[in-house]
């Protein structure tokens, strides 16, 4: 009998120690030590504020250096421009005659609303169903980590790749990448470098396939300024910079509705078709309360935000904005705060190849399906990546990010990523980069080109 | 030699004889003198008209010169100049101010009969801004060029009514005439910024009441031709602002029920109704005052920057705002249906509200028209009192815009919007404004024979026109 209570005692006793301990620590445990480092490591660069309108890109630094140290990486810290710095980091393959392998990733994020969000979104907080929630966990803090993290796993197992490889973590790719990659990318410290293929950000997939992108629809950022007659707001006439604006906004938005039904029929996905949206209207002279409600204005001004698809036909587009969009025959005129080219320096469609002629697109393929996972059809970014830098160049690459099962939250509230997803995609990037830094070289000249 | 002449023959050699010398002389030194004397008696009367004339014109510059341009009219100054012309001319006069800071000037000439409703001449002293850097002449100066043209703010809007009619009457005062029935003189501030401050208050007050007004002129718009133009009616201003919200996104996303979306269906559906009222006047169905007119005034969404705006963010909400002017037939019920329905409607998102919204209708629910045409007497009267000054009026038209004289309609009192400026381009609110002074001159004859056909009038011996009038 006491016998049985003494070892019952112990049973509670352990019980009771084990529910303690339980206690300190998140309710959501990691299946193994490694993966809740990785999973630390992963909150800690989530914690840096690195958010716009001034990013602290410093410490973001600092800890990108620190992870190169201990995993064993040579690092650079370039600074094209003052206040916005980037972070190169090589692992030297057996052959660096060989093109390498770029991996890009963004320090910085967008701004987030604080009142909007459950939780404070530089604190990284996990909910017990394993949801990181932060400004970054998706877009692209995760990249960045799972990047560090494979390579980790890869020297551990005492991998060695033939082709260098090279990370480069870089400022301002929110705001358009102007000081960022693309100063990179036309740098001779870029040049040095002799990349053959490139990876950067892709976006969330809610279903179970991972998302891949091989080329990315331009921003043209347009704004016409229609002018026309002052007049008296009782007074009918025709002319005025009103009725002129108006005339383009109703021929922008039956091209607009043209596009639009070809993605509604089904005829093409959103990336293939390019997009015009009204960003803003301004006309009318205001006053403390409002404006002046008895003058028709002599300027009318409207904004939109274009997205040329890749294989537009630019000069078309160019006429038609011109000669009917904005006409000076019209009274109105054009400017574009933005206009990236679809082509890229060679004149072609800034395309990468992604289909099985390209051993870039079956090797991720099978890497992919190596981690466990699977790849969805290859789309168009409906959006601008730096991936756009890299490929005007002539270089290839993918938008890719390994998040599945997971609403797209980009610059969102709650913003979030699930610790398994995360802790998956560090797996398949283990497989992604093996076999990309194994690739040989290959034979003939013209596929040497292409890599 | 014969010396036998006829008579004939004898009166003729006399006329080339020596003796007719001095008759001629005498004829000369006669015809000189008398010549003389009428032309000195022209000249002096050419003279002192003249004279006359420089006075009065000083007298219009004059006021012309006192700055009571918005946001801040120097009302003080205006209201000591017409005091003091009321006091040279001899009339009444009261200072009202239902707002203060915004004083009103009620000079009033006693008729025979104060039994009789009066008659109301209606002026406002406040003028719009004028900018000085688009302008030949400063503003307020009140530059007369070498063709008599005066250049001026309210050279045309309005203080040269105001100075015709102070001058009608010092005229026919100096010609000794006497109103049957009692004229008032009202000067009112604040019509440029609608007049909610100055005529609204006035007509609405138990002074107003007490004035019997059985008529009332105000200001019309001077006419490019040769004929006066006449104004018996209004439009209405509605000043509409629609917004339309939406769901925000991402610049480069394709979806519908965005809040610029939803405004731009709104945009297009106002302009057809716009171009449909547009062509009754293209086509010269309808004249511009007949029809509704609505016109776009504002356009104002998106997210500004430092720089301008964010360029990749389509906006939650879009706003648009419109000057209407309801004609005064218009159906008014169908209007608000159409507003509620098609360009505002809620199941599209829309919300809208009106900053301004006049009733075309006056107190009784009758049309706030005053009759136009020879079946009124007022019309005959003013018709015969412009031919009587030498000049010619022109069929009665709605005023395009608003004037005070809307506050007057509304409370049931008939009037008239009538300048009696012509020759001159419409350049009321524009840069340069100018009035020519042989113009003005000629207006102010016209005003007293207004003011003395109006001011003569019986009342009809029925009480029921009677209270028409």
């Amino acid at each position: 009998m006491i016998k049985l209570c003494q070892s019952f005692s112990i049973y509670i006793i352990t019980k009771s120690l084990i529910v303690l301990l339980s206690a300190a620590v998140p309710s959501y445990s990691s299946s193994n030590g490694k993966e809740v480092e990785a999973v630390g490591r992963f909150r800690d660069y989530l914690n840096i504020n690195t958010a716009h309108p001034l990013p602290d890109y410093k410490p973001a630094v600092e800890f990108l250096l620190a992870q190169a140290s201990e995993i064993g990486l040579d690092s650079q810290v370039l600074e094209f421009v003052e206040g916005k710095p980037l972070v190169l980091l090589t692992w030297k393959g057996k052959d660096p005659s060989i093109p390498s392998i770029l991996l890009n990733s963004h320090m910085d994020v967008v701004p987030a609303e604080r009142e909007k969000w459950l939780y404070e979104p530089f604190a990284a907080v996990q909910d017990a169903d394993g949801n990181i929630f932060a400004r970054g966990s998706q877009d692209m803090k995760c990249v960045s980590m799972q990047y560090l993290e494979a390579i980790r796993n890869l020297k551990s197992k005492n991998f060695q790749p033939l082709r260098n490889l090279h990370l480069s973590f870089v400022p301002e790719e929110e705001v358009g990448g102007d000081d960022g990659a693309a100063k990179f990318v036309s740098s001779p410290e870029f040049q040095k470098l002799n990349v053959g293929f490139n990876l950067d950000e892709g976006l969330a997939s809610p279903g179970s396939t991972y998302r891949v992108f091989n080329g990315e629809r331009s921003p043209w950022w347009l704004k016409i300024k229609a002018t026309g007659a002052p007049g008296h707001g009782s007074k009918l006439y025709d002319g005025s910079a009103f009725q002129n604006l108006l005339q383009s906004i109703e021929l922008i938005n039956k091209f607009r509705e043209e596009q639009f039904n070809l993605v509604k029929s089904g005829a093409k996905a959103e990336g293939e078709v390019t997009s015009v949206n009204g960003v803003y209207l301004k006309a009318g002279t205001p006053t403390p309360t409002g404006f002046v409600m008895n003058l028709q204005p002599s300027e009318a001004e409207a904004g939109f935000d274009i997205r040329v698809a890749p294989w537009e036909d630019v000069n078309k587009l160019q006429r038609v904005i011109h000669e009917e969009w904005a006409p000076a025959s019209r009274n109105l005129t054009y400017t574009f705060s933005q206009k990236e080219n679809p082509r890229d320096k060679d004149g072609r469609p800034a395309v990468t190849v992604a289909d099985d002629s390209s051993p870039w697109w079956t090797l991720l393929k099978e890497a992919v399906v190596k981690a466990g996972g699977e790849l969805g059809k290859v789309e168009i970014f409906p959006a601008a990546t730096d991936c756009r830098f890299v490929r005007h160049a002539g270089i290839p690459g993918f938008g890719f990010s390994p998040m599945a099962n997971t609403p797209i939250l980009l610059h969102d509230h709650n913003e979030f990523l699930n610790e398994r997803e995360y802790l998956k995609g560090i797996r398949v990037y283990e497989e992604i980069i093996k076999a990309y830094t194994s690739h040989p070289e290959s034979g003939d000249t013209e596929t040497m080109a292409e890599l | 030699m014969e010396n036998k002449m006829s008579p004939r023959r004898s009166r003729r050699l006399f006329f080339f004889s020596w003796r007719f010398v001095p008759v001629l002389v005498a004829l000369a030194v006669l015809f000189i003198s008398t010549a003389a004397v009428l032309s000195y008696g022209t000249n002096k009367r050419g003279e002192e008209e003249e004279e006359e004339h420089a006075a009065v014109l000083r007298r219009f510059r004059n006021y012309l010169q006192i700055n009571t341009a918005h946001p801040s009219p120097d009302y003080k100054s205006a209201v000591e100049f017409l005091l003091s012309q009321a006091s040279e001319i001899g009339l009444d006069s009261r200072v009202l101010e239902f707002v203060e800071g915004k004083p009103l000037v009620l000079l009033t000439w006693k008729g025979e009969d104060p039994s009789i409703s009066s008659i109301l001449l209606n002026s406002h002293t406040d003028v719009v801004p004028a900018e000085r850097e688009k302008w030949l002449h400063d503003p307020f100066a009140a530059v007369q060029d070498a063709e008599g043209n005066i250049f001026a703010r309210g050279a045309q809007d309005m203080k040269c009514v105001s100075m015709q009619y102070l001058e009608a009457i010092r005229n026919l005062k100096s010609k000794s005439f006497q109103p049957l029935r009692t004229l008032h003189l009202s000067f009112v501030p604040d019509e440029e910024l609608g007049g909610i401050d100055g005529a609204g208050k006035f007509v609405s007050s138990p002074e107003f009441q007490k004035l019997n007004i059985g008529f009332s002129l105000d200001e019309g718009i001077i006419s490019l031709g040769d004929t006066y133009k006449v104004f018996n009616g209004e439009r209405s201003p509605w000043w509409l602002k629609i917004k339309a919200t939406g769901a925000p996104g991402h610049g480069s996303k394709l979806y519908d029920g965005s809040a610029l979306g939803n405004l731009l269906k709104s945009l297009e559906l106002i302009n057809k109704f716009r171009e449909e009222q547009f062509n009754l006047v293209k086509s010269g169905e309808k004249a511009e005052a007949e029809v509704t007119s609505i016109n776009c005034v504002y356009l104002k969404a998106g997210t500004p920057t430092p720089m301008g705006f964010v360029m990749n963010l389509q906006p939650s909400e879009a706003e648009a705002g419109f000057d209407i002017r309801v004609a005064p037939q218009e159906d008014v019920k169908e209007l608000q249906r159409i507003l509620d329905e098609e360009w505002a409607p809620a199941s599209r998102n829309l919300t809208y509200t009106f900053s301004l919204k006049e009733n075309p209708l006056d107190k009784d629910g009758q049309l706030a028209l005053t009759v136009g045409d020879d079946s009124n007497p007022w019309f005959v009267l003013l018709k015969e009192a412009v031919a009587k000054a030498g000049g010619k009026l022109d069929k009665a038209e709605i005023f395009p815009a608003v004037t005070d004289l809307r506050y007057v309609r509304h409370v049931g009192i008939p009037g008239f919007g009538f300048s009696p400026l012509a020759n001159t381009p419409l350049l009321a609110h524009g840069h340069n404004e100018f009035l020519n002074a042989g113009e003005f001159l000629k207006g102010i004859g016209v005003y007293e024979e207004i003011i003395k056909a109006y001011t003569s009038f019986p009342p009809p011996a029925d009480s029921e026109t009677r209270a028409e009038l």
